[in-house]
């Protein structure tokens, strides 16, 4: 018989195999239970899918609160996200970036300012160039704020439809940008040139809003468009 | 005592030598041949077997390792009881079913008339060498100790599905390995 040949040829292999096959693992003995062991591990197994199942359970708990959160109004010094639309794809959404602090005024620098700011860039029909300002320094022009120690925040803002310098990464890119006061100005840019899209700002007495309008937006750049944001 | 010590007792016809391997390697013999017959008093009688069988081959025989000498001594000793017995049913079931997973290695195709056993030993052994340490122990537990799959699994605390599967590709491999090797034609 084939499996004869077969079965003996097993069993007449190497010594140095069937050494190695009984290190491991339970004795010979006939006393020894294996149905033991694997109660024990069985045991083992239910500990671990309990234990996995809490993790998630929180985890879930977890995510909840901060997809809830996010569609919540923060404080009232801080920046508030209303948005409509699913969290990976946001339609239209606002943030309010902040409040105008008290004493200070918004003031949109015109083209002619612009052009007359050597320390600036010039002016860029694609760009709103748009400052906060104190109160006292209202009247100076964009060459004078630059060049005084008043604080102001610079936005400058991309019109509607515009490819901002060639910029080619991300939909919407919010940088920190040094003015020569020291002080930290955001650039607000869009950096798609999809119609469908445009950024404005809107001033109120008391607040500063950005309109963000986007096909394909997340959640989480819009929460980067408010949390880089900074009086 | 050191096995080296023990076969030279064998060599000197020293009948203390029967005894003192009976007291070391029992629990083993007994093991392999349970495995196949599920019959403590056969099993005991085939364990004497394999110790007579081994006062009659050593000399001229000198093994190495004497616990596998014994061990393949008790092996075969049990597959013949079982036989010459014809106790089928009395023989595990998953047993029978090693043998015939055997039987698969060469299905489709025979072994050479004038291939001498030892040299299949030689290159089974070579293909074993070859291969995975997971998936050789587990062949050799099945196949040569006549573990259940479940006593693999405990032993190593794989699943049941892992176990099989394992076997099937050492079969396999195995299989190919001789074919081409022109051991199956």
């Amino acid at each position: 018989m084939k499996n004869d040949m077969m079965r003996r040829a097993i069993g007449g292999i190497d010594s140095r195999l069937i050494e190695q096959a009984e290190k491991e693992g339970i004795t010979t003995s006939l006393k020894e239970s294996p149905v033991k062991k694997e109660r024990i591990f069985r045991g083992k197994k239910a500990v671990f899918a309990a234990l996995a199942l809490v993790v998630v359970f929180c985890a879930v708990l977890v995510v909840s609160a901060v997809v809830a959160n996010m569609t919540v109004y923060q404080d009232e010094q801080g920046y508030r996200i209303h948005y409509e639309g699913s969290e990976d794809e946001v339609d239209i959404h606002s943030v309010t970036v902040g409040y105008v602090p008290e004493g200070y005024v918004v003031r949109e620098l015109t083209e002619a300012e612009c052009e007359n700011d050597p320390e600036g860039s010039g002016f860029d029909p694609r760009i709103r160039q748009i400052r906060l300002i104190r109160e006292d320094y209202a009247d100076l022009s964009a060459y004078e704020l630059a060049n005084t120690p008043a604080p102001q925040i610079v936005i400058n803002v991309n019109r509607a439809g515009e490819i901002d310098w060639g910029y080619s990464y991300g939909t919407y890119e919010m940088t920190y940008q040094s003015t020569i006061n020291g002080m930290d100005a955001i650039m607000i840019h869009k950096n798609d040139a999809s119609a469908e899209e445009h950024t404005n700002i809107q001033f109120s007495d008391d607040k500063i809003t950005v309109n963000v309008r986007g096909h394909g937006l997340s959640m989480d750049e819009v929460v980067k468009v408010a949390e880089n944001i900074a009086w | 005592m050191d096995d080296q010590v023990i076969v030279q007792m064998f060599w000197d016809r020293d009948e203390d030598a029967v005894a003192i391997t009976k007291r070391k390697y029992d629990d083993y013999c007994m093991y392999i041949a349970n495995n196949v017959l599920h019959d403590r008093q056969e099993s005991e009688e085939c364990v004497n077997d394999a110790l007579l069988a081994a006062w009659e081959s050593i000399p001229p025989n000198r093994p190495n390792n004497l616990r596998t000498y014994l061990g393949k001594l008790t092996r075969e000793i049990a597959i013949n009881r079982w036989k010459k017995n014809n106790r089928k049913k009395r023989m595990r079931s998953d047993v029978v079913k090693s043998l015939d997973e055997i039987e698969e290695i060469v299905s489709g195709g025979d072994l050479g008339s004038d291939l001498e056993e030892e040299e299949l030993s030689r290159e089974i052994s070579r293909f074993l060498f070859s291969i995975d340490e997971a998936k050789r122990n587990v062949f050799i537990r099945r196949y040569w100790h006549y573990d259940s799959i479940k006593s693999i699994c405990a032993r190593y605390g794989y699943g049941k599905s892992r176990v099989l599967m394992m076997l099937k590709r050492t079969r396999d491999d195995l299989a190919e390995y001789l074919k081409k090797e022109g051991y199956i034609t």
